[in-house]
């Protein structure tokens, strides 16, 4: 269970997320709201990227900057944006990311499954510079969901997406979801309209349900 | 089996990065006819290795000291600018500074892998000395002479300064800028510490232990004669047709020089485990531009159902105006303000100081850094392609960059200048020109070429230095 305990971040003196509290629900939760509302910003404060300036963030009840090595072996996080290292094949990196999440020997199956329901397994060996932003975007994913995450921490992971895949992506992260507590801020709720997820808005520096 | 893993992995995917690095190729190509030049026949004109003025008989222990020397010493800054420049430095660290894998362990496997491609172009230079040694030799070829010869001094060396490198990208403020002045300092006092710590300043003879000598050239040296030593030269000196036998072979198989090169590849291991160790996340600016959009858009979105939609005005468009580019790279290069402070600073030093000894040194030092950072900003692959289609090309470019160089430079050296012109000491003027157009130019010139601000800031420290060294 992943909880807020009245959490407040500001920077530089700029309010961004104000004194929020909630108890997260396993399964899909939907962070909407405008531009700049603050949902990227929470969804760092719960992948342990970032601290709040006042406030905490509880892992099963306990703070997550006292167990956040444990948290991190059984998160799976996708920012907007990764520095991928373009001279790399999809595949090489998923493995390194597996290798350095400590997944054995499954990681390369998992992997190779992962990159198939997303679209990319032909590409799978190909260098990530030959490779779409669209495509970069689901690779981003597919290393989110290596292993089994508990926690899903998802920066708009059906941006750049054509609608046939956003939806298989969608139909992807609910699958994950059905196991996990899955954050994802996004501004189309279209693709996980099907998926019963809970839908929450930010806005003026706080968390409501819609 | 997660520790094996997490430096399998590491190891593996930064020694194949490595080695899908064009650059490596370019490289290995070049290693050949560098050595050609760092084994000069009995012809040349110049030497790299002498021993009070004379030139060593060129027996095969010697030739693979002379190589290994040299590797261990002033080419190790072009082996930390292969490494600093290259293609590990991108890496997708949102993702992996998240990942619970053992940092030390990861650390450790990114040294060996940066290693083992340093040894790749030793192991080049070791064959082109091998070749070498086959035509080139005042005695018989021995391949394990050379190679041991050779490697000793370089091997630990080049592992030391890839250790070096990963403790520089460890922590936020030595990933940038400060990071590669803190190489070359580092860079000089280990050469130094060789120099001072395993001789006696006054009869240049072995006095301690070689353990001070990181880069090991000093011991095998002064190691291969039974003489007193006025001088040694490695890199450049001319070529006296003086030449005397010494035994290097004798000077890199001592025991304790042995012993002290393994522990120096001990320690440049300790040193990668200890980056791992001392790793910080890397820090972002995102979190500022979202406050900043965070208060606009929010006032955007307050705003935007009252106001009725108009469609911007439209502004022609036409031929680049280089004006225009030229003084926006120039307030590029000022967006940290504390570089408009420093520049006042150096120019009002031009004014007051003397220009050899003070004023130029620190005129150049301080363009440095500035200049360095605009060579690289626009050099990101995809960022010049998109550049590429909005109109001046890359040459185009370069030239505005240069010019806009130059300007800045320009400015901050005319009031040494004038006080040049004003005190009639016109020796100096070659070395403001110097400074404000040749440095600039070849910044913005390495900078094109290598993608990279490292290459220029190192090369222009190591030339800085030699200015300022050669004024005492």
């Amino acid at each position: 269970m992943l909880s807020l305990d009245n959490i407040s971040k500001s920077y530089r003196k700029r309010d961004v997320l104000t004194g929020i509290s909630h108890d997260f629900d396993p399964g899909l939760n939907l962070l909407v709201g405008p531009s700049g509302a603050g949902k990227s910003t929470l969804l760092r404060l719960c992948a342990t990227v970032e601290r709040p300036s006042s406030g905490q963030v509880l892992w099963h009840g306990k703070p997550i900057s006292k167990v956040k090595r444990k948290l991190r072996s059984e998160l799976g996080y996708a920012p907007q944006i990764v520095d991928l290292p373009l001279d790399v094949t999809g595949m090489e990196f998923l493995l390194h990311v597996a290798a350095l999440k400590g997944i054995g020997k499954g990681g390369r199956i998992q992997a190779g499954e992962i990159l198939n329901q997303l679209g990319l397994r032909a590409d799978a060996d190909q260098r990530i510079v030959g490779w779409s932003g669209g495509m970069r975007r689901r690779l981003i994913l597919a290393q989110a969901l290596l292993g089994t995450p508990k926690l899903l921490a998802l920066d708009e992971p059906t941006a750049e997406l054509d609608k046939e895949t956003a939806n298989r992506v969608a139909a992807l992260i609910a699958n994950a979801a059905k196991s996990a507590t899955v954050l994802l801020t996004t501004h189309l709720t279209e693709h996980f309209e099907a998926e019963g997820a809970t839908v929450l808005r930010v806005a003026d520096g706080q968390l409501a349900a819609t | 089996m997660t520790v094996t893993t997490t430096l399998q992995s590491s190891l593996s995917i930064d020694l194949k990065r490595h080695l899908r690095n064009s650059a490596l190729l370019f490289v290995a190509l070049a290693v050949p006819i560098a050595a050609h030049y760092m084994v000069p026949d009995k012809g040349a004109t110049y030497a790299v290795l002498s021993v009070n003025g004379q030139i060593p008989v060129l027996t095969a222990p010697v030739l693979g000291l002379e190589l290994g020397v040299l590797a261990a010493t002033l080419l190790t800054p072009l082996a930390y600018i292969f490494l600093r420049a290259g293609p590990t430095r991108r890496r997708p660290w949102q993702i992996i500074d998240l990942t619970p894998h053992a940092r030390s362990l990861w650390g450790l496997g990114r040294w060996i892998a940066d290693t083992l491609t340093l040894w790749i172009l030793l192991s080049v230079l070791t064959l082109a000395g091998l070749v070498l040694s086959g035509f080139r030799l005042d005695g018989d070829a021995d391949i394990f002479q050379t190679v041991v010869a050779l490697w000793l001094p370089a091997a630990p060396s080049l592992a030391l300064i890839a250790a070096i490198r990963l403790l520089l990208d460890a922590r936020n403020l030595t990933r940038r800028w400060l990071g590669d002045v803190v190489f070359f300092f580092v860079w000089i006092a280990l050469l130094i510490s060789g120099i001072l710590g395993t001789t006696d300043s006054d009869t240049l003879q072995m006095t301690n232990s070689p353990m001070t000598d990181a880069f090991g050239f000093v011991s095998p040296i002064l190691g291969s004669v039974d003489y007193a030593v006025d001088a040694v030269s490695i890199g450049g000196s001319s070529n006296t047709g003086e030449a005397v036998l010494i035994d290097a072979w004798q000077g890199v198989t001592n025991a304790d020089y042995i012993n002290s090169r393994v522990v120096w590849l001990a320690i440049a291991a300790g040193l990668a485990i200890v980056a791992g160790l001392i790793w910080a996340p890397m820090k972002t600016k995102a979190p500022k531009t979202e406050a900043k959009s965070f208060s606009r858009s929010a006032a955007i979105a307050a705003s935007i159902p009252n106001v009725p939609f108009s469609a911007p005005n439209p502004v022609p468009s036409g031929a680049t105006n280089y004006r225009a580019a030229i003084l926006s790279e120039i307030k590029l290069m000022f967006r940290n303000r504390i570089w408009i402070l420093v520049l006042i600073f150096a120019a009002v030093s031009g004014l007051v100081l003397p220009f050899r000894s003070m004023a130029g040194p620190i005129l150049f030092l301080v363009l440095i850094f500035p200049f360095t950072e605009a060579s690289a900003r626009w050099q990101e692959k995809t960022t010049e392609q998109f550049l590429d289609t909005l109109g001046p090309g890359r040459i185009g470019r370069t030239i505005v960059l240069v010019i806009a160089t130059i300007l800045v430079s320009v400015m901050v050296t005319l009031p040494a200048t004038a006080r040049i012109v004003e005190q009639n000491q016109m020796e100096w003027l070659p070395h403001i020109f110097f400074i404000s157009v040749a440095m600039p130019t070849a910044i913005v010139m390495l900078g094109a070429v290598t993608r990279s601000a490292v290459t220029g800031r190192l090369l222009m420290l190591m030339t800085w230095y030699v200015y300022l060294s050669s004024a005492a």
